[in-house]
């Protein structure tokens, strides 16, 4: 039976939620488990194949073409577009001994993916383009060169490969298929037959051709998250001369882009993360939005799953109506949509060096950690820091060696401690990406990733023209609620010594419940306005930035870049982490991002925002994101949509770099908790990412829950 | 010049224009049976307790000067015929179970917290808004409080009971962009009944600020069981009808906060409890029943769709 669009949605967001199994169904990990040891079976074998080869290089480059051209697909009666993966049954005797050779090989440490490829280059060359140009260069290259080509040349075949199954898979159902659906069948199959080669000729060839392009890098090169990015950049040559021709309606763009949206869902794991933008300004300062902008937010409405989370890059010129209808969807309870501060967001990025075309044209590379598109080899979150951690080691430091005097000394002291923290991170880091030169290869996102081909080098190797390592700084407004505690409690009033305020939190204020409430509500709080205690935290990451800022990355040496998202880190380094001074306890989740701790922001979302933009965020290109949670009973009224409007503006106007929100109620948390098979689809934004709350561990969930509610009447 | 106020409320987003911050001034001359800011009728300072968040530290037995502080069978007693409300209980309470209510503060203490978030004013087109209690009652600071925003050209808003000496109006009119004039019944008997005093000098309060040229959004708090009346909803939209000027009418459905807030201040005036907290379908015909009789109304109707309900665009 041929369905409406709401219809068809609906039936494949079910599928996709019945197939994932969010709460009890073990068949998620199967599926995935699967697809998995099928490419490690692929790996094994290509590699096996390929043991007479010398080039390690080249042996990645047929390792690449291998696992794509076993990718199998199914498509069911309404999809629209192909591409979810068929995973392939395999013995475990078979995957034990391909996982066995495998492992023979190095596997290297360090972050992949992460990234937004080179759409546009291949939206105009097409893979033969590409093709072609490789051997162009080819001809007049060095060994080492032509190696690296000889690698790119199998893994673009692999690609080619894997869009004829796709092809292969559409048209296999025709067959058997109604009438009508013969028909958009024969239509999914010719394009994925025409962009296994040649440019996309229309809209839905090159929503088709953004989706395996993904799955090419993140499946045949294991680079992690290869995100969906600009899709009102990417998409739009093809969608302006389709609408020019009459040749796409908006209501079809549009369900293609839920399709999109539905596969990226169906191939990632819950807990992750997986990012769209829209708007934004070109390298002239010129405003970037058009049709595709609205659909990117409008495809979240009927698909309403996690993936991917949407982030508006908000500027002075940005149209009310994108910044309306993102506010509207926030306050109608979908937590996907974000806003990134497009001015300070391009100053950082300024300040590390980018070109004016990339300083423009960023993504959240999948949570809040920023890196220029289409040419990045950016490392995310290497690694998280635990502020309030180092903070503790620093006290027991103290008391065994003899505390310092005065607290500018216990100040200092501590920021030597992180100085030391990170000099030992950046030599991690550099270990690994020396590691990853020589065992590393991912030919096929090397050949979407500016410059890899001009330089004829592998992306692991520097091919890319971004190769900064990002890290994230963990536990910001516990650390600034503590130094003040500190401050006054031991240096100025000396009401504890530095030995007795440790003992008493190493006992978790045992016996001092009154202790702990004087250190927490007696002290003001980071969050709310206060210029006592916000400055340590502007002291602080200015501390930071610096240390980071001392710091080069091999290969090129390329920037060390701070950052204070969290992904979930907030409330895993909290777990373990003793009681700190602010009046925490042991094992109790850190503030998330760049907000205030939770519970603590007594005095409104103004104040909040006040408190949170009182440093500069620009510096933070690794990521920031600043939660903000209110009551669902605050949207009664249009005008209530408005101010919360009013509110995200205020925050991105003074240099706010991200902003999230959610708009829930503690009562639906509640009986989510008790009832998760109904609430299944309840999603939240947590640390720079959005997640099923029914998922999250009873400590995230709780979390959650305590997060400061605003608008709670 | 020093006023007292007993609380500072920032984001507020339902009085007057914009996000807004209330300054809520203590003492009020009129006794609502249904009042929901309890806390501001005394113009006295006074002591909330909230035993649920008493931790029984005790410090509070030490800090009080006259020992109405004891521990009776494992919990907190608080005896307030030895209170003073010295507060002095409250500076110990870590735990946030003792609170003093009612802070003496100057004009440049209350204009620093409200100037602070001067940037959220000029990206919503908010300001300030006085209430209370009756901001009124302390004329004095109202007039200063006011005369510090607009010169500092913050939008002002006062919310009124309309219940003071015309004077009091004239001097602030200047100075207020917009009177949130209370009109809670029209019938004489009712009013006292309702609030301890007779409705005339209210009204004919706001038909001389009306002709005056203040501009005024009237608000009736509607209460279920008391003025939810055809004829009381009659009485006001004939008044307001004759005030041609005034920006419209806006219904305040009774809610129930006020209860909770007089458990803690220990206030024992009889508060009716059977009032019911009204559901949309009931503001909705309150607002039917003002618009038949040809008046403004500028609440806007609860939203019934859920997140995704309202389809695409």
């Amino acid at each position: 039976m041929k369905r409406t669009d709401d219809e068809r949605i609906g039936i494949l967001r079910q599928r996709c939620i019945d197939r994932k199994g969010m709460v009890s169904n073990a068949e998620r990990p199967i599926r995935r488990k699967r697809m998995w040891q099928g490419i490690t079976i692929s790996a094994a074998k290509s590699l096996r194949a390929s043991e007479r080869v010398a080039s390690w290089q080249i042996r990645c480059g047929l390792r690449t073409r291998d696992i794509l051209a076993e990718i199998k697909f199914e498509i069911d009666d309404l999809e629209l577009l192909a591409g979810r993966i068929h995973p392939q049954a395999a013995s475990d005797s078979e995957f034990e001994d391909a996982d066995a050779y495998v492992a023979r090989y190095l596997r290297t440490p360090g972050q992949s993916g992460h990234c937004e490829l080179d759409l546009p280059t291949l939206f105009t060359l097409g893979v033969n383009g590409l093709r072609d140009r490789i051997d162009g260069l080819m001809a007049d290259a060095d060994d080492k060169r032509t190696e690296v080509y000889q690698s790119f040349l199998p893994a673009l075949d692999g690609f080619s490969a894997m869009a004829e199954n796709a092809a292969a898979t559409a048209e296999a159902g025709i067959a058997s298929a109604p009438d009508w659906r013969k028909a958009e069948l024969r239509e999914i199959a010719e394009s994925c037959r025409r962009i296994a080669h040649q440019p996309p000729a229309n809209t839905r060839d090159a929503v088709q051709l953004l989706w395996l392009a993904q799955l090419g890098a993140m499946l045949g090169d294991s680079a992690g998250l290869v995100v969906s990015g600009h899709i009102d950049r990417t998409l739009r040559p093809s969608y302006q001369a389709d609408t020019a021709a009459g040749k796409i309606s908006r209501e079809q763009a549009l369900i293609l882009i839920e399709s999109l949206y539905l596969l990226v869902n169906e191939l990632i794991a819950d807990g992750l993360a997986m990012s769209v933008m829209v708007g934004g300004r070109d390298a002239n300062g010129d405003d970037v939005t058009n049709d595709l902008s609205y659909l990117g937010l409008e495809a979240l409405r009927r698909t309403k799953l996690i993936y991917p989370a949407v982030g508006v890059c908000w500027h002075e010129g940005t149209p009310s109506d994108l910044t309306d209808l993102a506010i509207e969807l926030i306050g109608h309870g979908y937590s996907t949509p974000a806003f990134f501060g497009a001015e300070t967001i391009q100053r950082g990025l300024k300040e590390l060096g980018a070109a004016p075309e990339h300083a423009c044209n960023y993504i959240n590379s999948t949570c809040v950690e920023i890196t220029p598109v289409a040419a990045s080899n950016v490392w995310v979150a290497s690694p998280y820091f635990n502020l309030c951690g180092a903070l503790m080691e620093e006290i027991d430091a103290q008391v065994d060696s003899g505390p310092v005097d005065n607290f500018e000394d216990f100040v200092a002291a501590y920021h030597r401690r992180m100085a030391d923290r990170i000099a030992r991170a950046v030599a991690e880091q550099n270990n690994a990406r020396r590691l990853r030169q020589r065992f590393g290869g991912k030919p096929f996102q090397s050949v979407l990733t500016r410059d890899c081909i001009a330089r004829g080098r592998d992306i692991d190797d520097g091919g890319a023209i971004y190769n900064w390592v990002e890290c994230s700084f963990v536990g910001l407004a516990n650390l600034a609620d503590s130094l003040l505690v500190i401050e006054e409690e031991v240096f100025k009033q000396k009401n504890f010594t530095l030995s007795e305020l440790k003992a008493m939190l190493d006992s978790d204020f045992a016996g001092n419940e009154a202790t702990r409430l004087r250190f927490l509500h007696n002290y003001p709080k980071y969050g709310n306005a206060c210029a006592d205690v916000d400055h340590f935290l502007a002291d602080t990451v200015g501390t930071l930035v610096k240390e980071c800022g001392r710091h080069k990355m091999l290969p090129d040496g390329s920037s060390f870049v701070p950052g204070c998202f969290c992904w979930v880190m907030h409330e895993r380094l909290g777990r373990q982490t003793r009681a700190t001074p602010d009046g925490r306890r042991a094992g109790f989740a850190f503030a998330d991002g760049g907000g205030g701790a939770q519970g603590r922001e007594m005095l409104g979302p103004t104040a909040a925002i006040l408190s949170s933009t009182s440093w500069d965020h620009s510096p933070m290109i690794g990521g920031l994101a600043y939660n903000m949670k209110f009551n669902t009973s605050l949207f009664s009224s249009p005008e209530s949509f408005e101010r919360l409007r009013d509110l995200v503006i205020t925050y991105l106007r003074r240099g706010g770099f991200e902003t999230q929100i959610n708009v829930t109620d503690l009562e639906t948390l509640k009986r989510a908790r008790e009832k998760p098979e109904e609430y299944r689809d309840l999603a939240v934004r947590i640390g720079g990412y959005v997640d099923y709350f029914t998922r999250l561990s009873p400590e995230m969930q709780q979390e959650v829950m305590l997060r400061t509610e605003f608008g709670r009447e | 010049m020093r006023g007292r106020i007993f609380d500072i409320q920032r984001f507020s987003i339902h009085d007057g224009p914009g996000i807004r911050t209330l300054v809520f001034l203590k003492g009020c001359p009129l006794r609502c049976l249904w009042c929901h800011n309890p806390e501001g009728i005394n113009p006295d300072p006074e002591l909330s307790f909230i035993p649920e968040k008493c931790i029984g530290c005790g410090y509070c037995f030490r800090a009080c000067p006259r020992h109405a502080h004891e521990m009776i069978d494992g919990s907190h007693v608080l005896d307030r015929s030895k209170c003073t409300v010295c507060g002095a209980c409250t500076e110990e309470c870590y735990a946030g179970a003792l609170e003093l209510i009612g802070r003496e503060v100057s004009v440049e203490e209350v204009m620093r917290e409200v100037l602070s978030d001067r940037p959220f004013y000029e990206t919503s087109g908010g300001g300030m808004t006085l209430s209370g209690g009756e901001p009124l009652m302390q004329i004095d600071f109202t007039e200063a409080l006011l005369a510090a925003a607009k010169d500092v050209h913050v939008h002002c808003c006062v919310e009124t009971c309309g219940y003071a000496d015309f004077t009091c109006f004239e001097r602030i009119i200047r100075y207020v962009d917009l009177f949130l004039y209370d009109v809670k019944e029209i019938d004489d008997d009712r009013h006292i009944e309702f609030t301890g005093v007779p409705t005339g000098k209210i009204i004919e309060n706001l038909r001389r600020l009306h002709d005056a040229g203040a501009s005024i959004r009237v608000r009736v708090p509607v209460i279920p069981g008391y003025n939810d009346r055809e004829d009381t909803f009659r009485g006001i939209a004939d008044l307001v009808k004759g005030l041609p000027n005034l920006e419209g009418v806006e219904l305040m459905p009774y809610h129930h906060l006020g209860s909770d807030k007089r458990r803690r201040l220990d206030i024992d005036d009889e508060m009716p409890s059977d009032i019911q907290t009204p559901d949309d379908a009931t503001i909705a015909s309150w607002i039917d029943a003002f618009e038949r009789c040809g008046v403004t109304v500028l609440n806007t109707r609860a939203e019934h769709s859920g997140a995704g309900a309202r389809g695409r665009e």
